[in-house]
């Protein structure tokens, strides 16, 4: 039998010539993400200083203890799950209508489409630096309109409102990536078979329930993955707040917050711990979302 | 059981038109098959009788009523799709029960019409699977069984059995065939698979270019096709054909095949010709008409043959005989057939009738 030593030498060359293939892949994943989240891990076990980073002992746990007693690492949690959480869920709701409309047979659904993605195009930095002009208490256009039309009197300080600054980074962010849940929603519409609509038509299946009983369920997976993508960008939330409202604390994120005390402070130790947790609690969401996914999944039979 | 009328129906989109006034009258419990080549307009016109596409002009009556502007849902119909538009995140019992579920009938009324159609199919054993886990074949038994639960009174086919392979196509033919027989709804049924049409059809509707060619009963398209179109469609291996020219003679027509006369019974036409001769009706050495012909090629099937033969201008023509014919390739032989069993069509491709006939 020469075959089988034949075939397990094949079997090697083979792997031998992947292996080959994938290595430069993994060499530039290693320098650009591993090794620095390795060295993060380990930074947040350091007393570490960003002004001489090669002297540090280790201090065990102590930079958590740091970071957990810090009222303000807890405020900027709650303020980055209440931002994505709100966030989120207006521009799925928005995306799927706007997809949907979108869907249907309408003229000019071409020019429409491409229109809808221009704010998902504009970088964020530019968007928010846009978004703070027109909020502007005294020169921003949306407080002209507003007078104009009477609704107010004086110019309200978007911006400055401890109240209405977390509401309008919101609705900012809203404008920005709403475009991206329309364009992965739609995809995933017009995946779905138009035959079962005719047959559903004819079964004498109101619209209504067309939608609840045919497209919600054969559309959830895009649904979920679309979720999923925009909850880790959410999760890491940064550029918008720290343009429109910097230093405020009601609209601290996560990542503002590691920031701050990383450069601003210059404490690589609690920084790097930050760092470190900001990456834990994303992991967490991603696998308890994907894990109640599959369940949900698996319930339904899908 | 319904009625189906069509009057002067006409489909266009834009400046294409697709259906271009199709008159036609279904009676109660009828099987009528569409069939065509692609491009004919017969799953638009099914389409125009279910409600799935509108009627440009002419009027579609069922049971007698006026139906143009009637939703699809309140026509009255069942219809089973050529992708079989099964709902893929349903099992096939709620696929089975989803229009009689959204109908509000009561849960024990879903689950008996549900079993009864599903034992009728024999899919009884899958009603827990999805879609994706059946074969084409079982799908199809659901999507049948779908339509049926239904219980209405007009069933529409859109090509039901064009994505099966050929052993099951047959076994549906056949289950399909036996449903009508039971049920006796009026059926109306899409296929380009002229041998479909010729075994199901009570009468089979040819469409070309969107106006009926012929329509009647599958032996009458078969032995009387009105013109070459319908000659040619019908029938397997296609009808064979000659040019020639006919001219008068006194009492007689005498037809002329590469330049040798024929005395043929009297028709009513004089000029250019196409001669048409099914293969089985051809005779090899003998006949009224006889051409002289180079064997080509011998494919035995079996219980009988096709000889492919060649005639005088270098045209092939096909012979179905019984058994194994005694003929090797290279061979001449003389082919022939009886004047009866000839078709006559004119220069615009109608068929000729003889003189009193």
């Amino acid at each position: 039998m020469t075959s089988g030593p034949m075939r397990i030498g094949l079997k090697a060359t083979r792997a031998r010539t992947a292996w080959l293939f994938l290595a430069p892949s993994f060499l530039v994943l290693f320098a650009v993400a591993l090794w620095p989240l390795g060295r993060t891990f380990l930074f947040s076990f350091t007393d570490a200083f960003l002004t001489q980073p090669d002297l540090y002992d280790y201090i065990g746990l102590e930079n958590y203890f740091t970071l957990f007693e810090d009222p303000l690492w807890w405020q900027s949690v709650r303020n980055t799950l209440y931002f994505t959480v709100i966030s989120v869920s207006i521009e799925t709701a928005l995306g799927l209508a706007i997809a949907l409309l979108l869907n249907a047979r309408l003229s000019g659904r071409g020019a429409l489409r491409a229109v809808i993605l221009i704010p998902w195009a504009i970088p964020v930095v530019v968007s928010a630096r846009m978004w703070q002009w027109m909020l502007h208490d005294q020169f921003g256009i949306v407080n002209h309109v507003l007078k104009l039309m009477g609704f107010i009197d004086h110019g309200i300080a978007w911006t400055a409102d401890p109240d209405l600054v977390m509401p309008v980074i919101i609705a900012v962010d809203v404008w920005i990536t709403t475009p991206f849940m329309v364009l992965l929603i739609l995809a995933g519409l017009q995946m779905l078979p138009k035959s079962i609509y005719e047959a559903a038509a004819i079964d004498g299946v109101s619209q209504w329930r067309q939608f609840t009983a045919l497209t919600l369920p054969l559309l959830a997976p895009s649904i979920a993955v679309a979720v999923l993508f925009r909850l880790l960008d959410a999760l890491r939330m940064f550029d918008l707040s720290f343009v429109l409202s910097s230093n405020s604390d009601d609209t601290k994120t996560v990542s503002i917050y590691a920031r701050e005390v990383l450069v601003n402070f210059q404490d690589m130790g609690v920084g790097s711990a930050a760092s470190a947790a900001i990456f834990l609690m994303i992991a967490l969401v991603t696998a308890i979302y994907l894990t109640v996914f599959r369940l949900n999944r698996k319930l339904l039979g899908a | 059981m319904s009625s189906l009328d069509l009057i002067n129906v006409v489909k266009r989109f834009g400046e294409l038109t697709v259906i271009d006034g199709v008159d036609l009258d279904i009676t109660e419990g009828e099987f009528v098959v569409f069939v065509g080549p692609s491009g004919c307009g017969k799953s638009t016109l099914l389409r125009m009788i279910a409600g799935l596409e509108e009627i440009s002009s002419g009027e579609l009556r069922i049971a007698g009523n006026r139906m143009n502007e009637t939703p699809p849902a309140k026509r009255n119909i069942a219809m089973v799709f050529q992708s079989y538009a099964l709902y893929p995140h349903m099992n096939v019992e709620r696929n089975l029960g989803f229009a009689l579920e959204t109908a509000r009938l009561p849960a024990a009324e879903i689950r008996e019409r549900v079993t009864k159609a599903a034992r009728f199919l024999q899919i009884d054993h899958l009603l827990d699977r999805r879609p994706a886990q059946l074969s084409g074949g079982q799908q199809q038994r659901v999507a049948i069984g779908r339509a049926l639960v239904r219980q209405q009174k007009l069933f529409l086919f859109d090509e039901p059995l064009s994505n099966l392979d050929a052993d099951l196509r047959m076994e549906m033919r056949v289950e399909i065939a036996r449903i009508h027989r039971e049920m006796k709804a009026t059926t109306v049924y899409v296929t380009h698979d002229q041998m479909e049409a010729m075994t199901l059809a009570d009468r089979i509707v040819v469409l070309k270019e969107g106006r009926i060619a012929q329509a009647g009963t599958p032996m009458e398209l078969y032995e009387r096709p009105a013109n070459r179109f319908v000659a040619s469609f019908i029938g397997s291996p296609r009808m064979n054909f000659l040019p020639g020219t006919l001219t008068q003679d006194g009492e007689e027509s005498v037809l002329t095949l590469f330049g040798t006369p024929h005395r043929l019974p009297a028709h009513d036409y004089a000029g250019e010709v196409t001669v048409g001769i099914r293969p089985e009706d051809l005779i090899l050495g003998g006949g009224e008409v006889t051409l002289t012909a180079d064997v080509l090629l011998v494919e035995p099937l079996g219980g009988e043959a096709l000889v492919h033969l060649n005639v005088e201008d270098g045209r092939s023509i096909v012979v179905k005989v019984q058994g194994k014919p005694d003929i090797r390739p290279g061979a001449t032989t003389s082919v022939g057939w009886n004047h009866t069993r000839a078709n006559l069509f004119d220069k615009d491709e109608r068929a000729l009738s003889r003189k009193g006939a």
